[in-house]
Order: C-alpha cells, then structure tokens, then sequence
C-alpha cells in the first residue's frame, strides 16, 4: 500500500489536508482552505497541495 | 502532458476491499478569478470525470481567491445515488493545469465530496485524454485543443 494511502486514511475526515512532500505524513489538517496551506508553509513545504478528505471513506462515483 | 494517477483509499471495514487501494484520475489545479484579477489558488487536488457535465470545486477554494459564492448563478447539484441536492454557484473563472489555462464557468459547492470535479464543460472539452492503464501507477495524457 502506498505510503500516500496509509497517511490520508489517518487524517481526519472532512477536512483540508497537506502531505509532506514525499506524501507519507501529513503536514497540516484544518477545515479552513488558507488556514491550511500556511500551516503548512510554517511547517516547510514551499508550495502546498491541499486535498480535500471525504466524510467516510466509501467507494464513491462522483 | 502526462500525468501518473494519484493513489486513494478504500473502505478499510469493507470485504470488498479491505487494505487496498484505488489508482485515481486526480489533478493538481488551480483556479483564478479573472473578473478580480486574483492570483491563482493554492493548489489543490481535482478528480477528472466524465460523468459530471461541468467542473465543481468546493466554495472554500472559490472565496480564497475572493468569489463571493452566493452571487453567482444559482442552481443544484446531486449525484448517482438518491439524496439531498445540494445549492450550487456558478462563476466565470480559469482552471490551471499544468502550464495550460482554461476559462470557463464552474460551480462553486459548501458540501461537495471532493475539492474538485474536471467534468465535460471547461475539462473534457478542451482537451483529448488518453487514460492509460498499462503503467504502475496508471497515467492521463492530456493534448489541448486549439481552436481557431
């Protein structure tokens, strides 16, 4: 399993999410879009990528 | 440009599909508002579908960059499996992917399941994708159309 899987599965649901640059950890989690990314910049990543986590993790059409 | 899909969990307490994993058509985009002159978006992560008629993002990317959501044109939005629809604002403003910029009208969402959806208007017309499943991760290939 991807390392990417393993860490999205640990962040909180609903949310905005930062991975590390290498996409094994998260870096920063909140439910404010550009609360986020500056965590995320205080945290060392120059350019963040915001993912946005689902309410539950059920397979999903979109 | 050639994209590798991104991974994506499954339901862990599902038979089906207990400790794997989906390769996914996902993006990283995004937005701005030509109508202010704003900056692009943070970037973020874009599904690309083709089931969907027009791009959606959730408002939070919209009123980062200084849309006010409810002023737009107002419509809703529902999906495959029946339940609530949700309140939906469209606004004019360009998609950013990679070095290509797209205008187009895209609905802005509170509740949407995902930070955005590249459907048909603005994504699938405006480029020819090829999904191809013979790598690991699996890759998109996107060629624009240019029309005169």
């Amino acid at each position: 399993m991807p390392p990417r899987v393993k860490a999205l599965k640990e962040a909180p649901l609903d949310s905005w999410v930062v991975l590390s640059e290498d996409e094994t950890g998260i870096v920063a989690v909140g439910q404010d879009f550009e609360t986020v990314a500056r965590e995320a910049e205080a945290n060392g990543i120059s350019e963040p990528v915001l993912i946005r986590t689902p309410k539950d993790w059920t397979a999903r059409i979109f | 440009m050639r994209f590798p899909y991104k991974s994506w969990p499954y339901p862990a307490d599902d038979p089906l599909f207990a400790n794997k994993f989906d390769w996914s058509p996902i993006l990283t985009v995004r937005v701005s508002y030509p109508a202010r002159h704003s900056p692009p978006s943070r970037p973020f992560e874009a599904w690309v579908d083709s089931g969907s008629p027009h791009c959606y993002f959730q408002s939070d990317v919209g009123r980062a960059i200084g849309i006010r959501i409810e002023s737009g044109i107002e419509s809703e939005l529902g999906g495959i499996i029946a339940g609530p629809k949700c309140p939906v604002y469209f606004h004019d403003v360009a998609l950013h992917i990679g070095t290509e910029i797209i205008r187009l009208r895209a609905g802005f969402c509170d509740t949407l399941a995902a930070a955005g959806i590249l459907g048909r208007m603005g994504f699938f017309n405006n480029f020819i994708i090829n999904f191809d499943p013979s790598s690991t991760p699996p890759g998109l290939e996107l060629t624009r159309i240019l029309r005169a």
